[in-house]
């Protein structure tokens, strides 16, 4: 399979606070990863990780610190530049889309749903007509498409502002559509039917997606590959099997904070990872989950994990996960958890 | 079981350019004590205007149209703002998801809860706040009451604005929305804690969700709100397994659907 985009070691610095107080906030601190053409490539971590510079960076939105991002095979660093256009400038950015989380701030207030979806046409310089808005319109689910063609974004709901959005990234059709948190401000019925429709047009548009989220649950239902992040570092990486056999124990910690819609879960205890993720200027040594993980030891405070090949298609950043695991994996996750829960 | 709060057949508008939007119509549902309630529906349905109507905080063009709240036999809707200021973090106490906005930037944890004391006319026991912070599993609590708001982690602060909420023996706990938007491992923390709380103390609780998880992981009894009604009531095993509305049985299977990949978790 092709890879689309290849991120290589890439490092993003923020600054903030007055100027003789400036404080670096590495949002992104060298993340490598592949997205394959025809997968879902799923970046997940929380807040503060890094997932949404990431996308943003994948976007050519954000331009990097350090490190080399290829799209299409093509070195695409200097393409962040403004003003700088060619032939192959304006193909990588009309196959790579985006669409944001939150449909309200995404679309502009001003403009019908017609200017919003004409748009990236006239960008590109593309003929258009009546007919390719309308397929777009009927393509995301909005029908009849004269009923919506004529509308403000703030006559329509949440989720059909999400599907304007993603009609809007479809129009050039992308090779490419960078999903950034697409369900996450939408009420649960309506994740449901926008998952649905994502899973859609994926085949009938031969897309790949770069899914940033969350939603751990929502994710497992339509993810290939997996990257997890925590504190601007990838901690491990693998294709959907990392939900059975997740090894790093952020992710382990992670999958089991999800509160399940079971009767038992009322009786259940609730776990939780102890401790607060660290704050964007902490510098933590060594690995940035050691505070709160059981296994930490003086190697974990001292030096930083590499991204490592564990298995077939698994990487994980993590000093102690192998000599744990060897007596099963079983045993191993559960002894993680174990000590977990006599922490708290 | 006594009766902590009873709404009979409230129905609140919203005064919209001139037009009455009606966002609860008709709802009676009653709170045992020490009973946790769990009210879940999606934007709109009408669950927060619930807790808004309770604490007293509708928005200027809120209009109550009819009904009553009875809190141990008082009419809420009724009270007069000195009544309600005496109410409202003595007898009632609301939580919401993003405790650092709602706790005072420039005063220290120490004399935040000195006010909350002092506007009810109770003389601050600082002993008492220790005990609670320890309770809470505050660690250090004499340095947390020494810190301003800024200085708390994201979990510690939520502790604390717990913690005011509970110092005055409240007997009625509300938590809107506390866990909407948080990360997955932050909303597993304040979801573990309030089950604390209602191990830990005696209060009736209602919990403001859009979220079935949350809300069956934590609460004795589940309304479901559509569109200002209450269109379901029932245990969680109820709500899950048996639900008696169409919506409720939509919201329960798309949910199922969605977690379906992760329904067998269970370490």
């Amino acid at each position: 399979m092709d890879v689309l985009i290849e991120v290589n070691n890439v490092r993003k610095v923020y600054y903030i606070g007055s100027l003789l107080n400036r404080k670096p906030v590495k949002a992104v601190d060298g993340v490598s990863l592949k997205v394959e053409e025809g997968r879902t490539h799923c970046i997940v971590g929380e807040s503060g990780s890094g997932k949404s510079t990431l996308a943003r960076i994948m976007a050519l939105i954000e331009e990097p610190t350090a490190g080399s991002l290829k799209v299409f095979g093509v070195d695409s660093t200097k393409y962040f530049r403004r003003g700088l256009s060619s032939d192959l400038h304006n193909f990588i950015r009309k196959n790579i889309q985006i669409v944001f989380q939150d449909p309200y701030s995404s679309l502009n207030p001003r403009k019908k749903i017609r200017d919003i979806l004409t748009k990236p046409f006239k960008v590109h310089k593309i003929n258009y007509n009546e007919y390719d808005l309308r397929k777009l319109l009927i393509d995301v689910g909005l029908e009849p498409p004269e009923d919506y063609l004529d509308k403000y974004p703030h006559q329509l709901s949440g989720g059909e502002r999400q599907r304007v959005a993603i009609a809007r990234a479809l129009a050039l059709l992308p090779k490419v559509i960078i999903l950034d948190e697409p369900t996450a401000a939408l009420d649960m019925s309506i994740k449901a039917q926008i998952l649905d429709l994502l899973v859609k047009l994926k085949k009938q548009y031969n897309l790949t997606y770069v899914l940033i989220s969350h939603e751990v649950p929502i994710l497992t239902n339509i993810c290939d590959d997996v990257t997890v992040m925590y504190y601007g570092k990838v901690v491990e990486s693998s294709d959907c099997r990392i939900f059975k056999t997740p090894l790093h124990p952020y992710t382990i910690g992670l999958l089991n904070s999800v509160l399940i819609p079971n009767p038992e879960s009322r009786t259940r205890s609730i776990f939780a990872i102890p401790g607060d993720p660290p704050s964007s200027t902490s510098i933590v040594s060594g690995c940035a989950f050691n505070p709160r993980c059981p296994l930490s030891s003086e190697v974990c405070v001292k030096c930083e994990p590499e991204l490592r090949d564990v298995g077939v298609n698994h990487k994980v950043a993590c000093h102690k996960c192998d000599q744990h695991v060897i007596g099963g994996y079983e045993e191993y996750r559960d002894s993680i958890m174990r000590m977990w829960r006599e922490m708290m | 079981m006594k009766p902590l709060l009873e709404v009979r057949e409230l129905t609140v508008a919203y005064r919209v350019k001139g037009v009455m939007k009606y966002a609860v119509k008709d709802v009676s549902f009653t709170l045992n004590e020490d009973e946790v309630l769990a009210i879940v529906g999606e934007s709109g349905s009408g669950k927060s205007t619930i807790a808004l109507s309770i604490v007293g905080a509708l928005p200027e063009n809120a209009v109550v149209v009819r009904g009553k709240i009875l809190f141990r036999g008082i009419d809420l809707l009724k009270l007069r703002p000195n009544e309600r200021r005496y109410i409202n973090g003595k007898e009632i106490s609301i939580i919401f998801q993003d405790p650092i906005t709602h706790l005072n930037p420039l005063r220290k944890v120490r004399l935040i809860f000195k006010d909350l004391f002092e506007d009810h006319g109770v003389e601050f026991n600082i002993q008492g706040v220790l005990e609670l912070l320890r309770k809470l599993k505050v660690p250090d609590p004499q340095r947390v009451l020494e810190s301003y708001p800024f200085q708390l982690s994201g979990g510690m602060a939520q502790r604390v604005f717990i913690a005011l909420a509970l110092v005055l023996n409240p007997k009625l706990l509300i938590a809107d929305e506390p866990t909407s938007a948080l990360d997955l491992t932050i909303q597993a923390q304040v979801v573990r804690l309030l089950r604390e709380v209602r191990e830990n103390f005696r209060v009736g609780m209602i919990m403001i969700t859009h979220d079935i998880g949350v809300a069956t992981s934590i609460a004795d009894r589940i309304l479901v709100m559509y569109d200002g009604e209450l269109v379901e009531e029932g245990s969680p095993d109820d709500v899950l397994l048996r639900p008696k509305s169409r919506y409720t049985a939509s919201l329960v299977s798309s949910t199922k659907a969605l977690y379906k990949g992760v329904m067998s978790w269970t370490y």
